[in-house]
């Protein structure tokens, strides 16, 4: 039989780790982020990265589209074919504002920088792994 | 000049009317033959224009019918082949094309901005009619999964056609 005091203490070691993944989460090296494409739509519209970082777009539509910085074309993915992907390696740190040259409404922001805390936070769902509300 | 107008804003929509009868409930090798022609025809009025117009707009917009509707035809096409389906022609897919024909018949006697009013109109009313079509018969009928998925993921971009369309139509005004 199972003791209900082993499963907590489990819990609470699941936990802890989780924990101190979260809180050493400072990357050894450049990271790779990908952005899809799809539905007309850049997910995540939004990404802050490291300086070094790679942005991988995957183009998952099945129309073609591009990567445009909007201010001064800083960067410019060309055409992007369905199934396709274009990688942006970021530089230096600022907020760039892009948007799909053939489609203007799809627009998104990779912001380069520090990444805010709480995106090296363990997940909701390791949390709930334990029954933790 | 309204008259006129209204019988270009007419002519725009009969020559896209499909015979509701024909979609009622298509099988995925016709839904097949719909799709293809409904893309094919759109190309084939977005590359006359792109060379034609005198607007820029109108021809960047031309342009991007005809890189999307090829794309989109592309991935049709690929689906079909790995799937062994042959697209089946039917009354939809007939008159798809003769309207496209027709359409493009009637541009090409155009010029200027009535030719961009003329195509303009006529894309509102082909991405309304389209649609339309995909939401009530060929997307509740599509019996393959990954057919049905296409559909699905063209609606967007449809949809987007259709609010650039109608954004262009109301600055030819």
């Amino acid at each position: 039989m199972k003791r209900p005091g082993s499963t907590l203490s489990a819990c609470a070691l699941l936990l802890v780790l989780a924990c101190g993944e979260g809180l050493a989460a400072e990357p050894a090296g450049p990271q790779t982020h990908v952005v899809r494409i799809e539905s007309m739509k850049f997910t995540p519209s939004v990404i802050a990265v490291r300086p070094g970082d790679t942005v991988e777009f995957l183009n998952a539509d099945l129309v073609p589209h591009t990567v445009t910085e909007r201010s001064a074309r800083t960067f410019d993915s060309g055409m992007i074919n369905p199934k396709a992907t274009w990688k942006l390696v970021t530089s230096e740190e600022g907020t760039f504002l892009y948007r799909c040259i053939y489609h203007p409404d799809m627009t998104g922001r990779v912001v380069v920088g520090q990444i805010p805390e709480t995106a090296a936070r363990p997940s909701r769902a390791t949390v709930e792994l334990c029954g933790i509300p | 000049m309204k008259t006129t107008r209204y019988l270009a804003l007419t002519l725009a929509t009969t020559l896209v009317m499909l015979p509701a009868t024909a979609l009622a409930q298509p099988n995925d090798a016709q839904i097949a033959a719909i799709v293809v022609v409904a893309n094919q025809v759109d190309v084939d009025a977005g590359k006359f224009v792109a060379a034609a117009s005198q607007s820029s707009a109108v021809r960047d917009f031309a342009q991007k019918m005809v890189t999307d509707h090829t794309a989109v035809n592309q991935s049709a096409v690929a689906l079909v082949t790995k799937l062994k389906v042959t697209p089946e022609a039917n009354d939809t897919s007939k008159a798809l094309q003769a309207g496209g024909d027709q359409n493009l018949a009637h541009l090409r006697t155009l010029s200027g901005a009535a030719l961009d009013r003329a195509y303009v109109d006529h894309e509102v009313a082909y991405h309304e009619q389209v649609i339309q079509a995909l939401d009530t018969a060929l997307i509740p009928n599509a019996q393959n999964a990954e057919l049905k998925a296409l559909l699905v993921q063209v609606r967007p971009a449809f949809i987007e056609h259709l609010g650039h369309a109608k954004h262009l139509q109301a600055s030819l005004k």
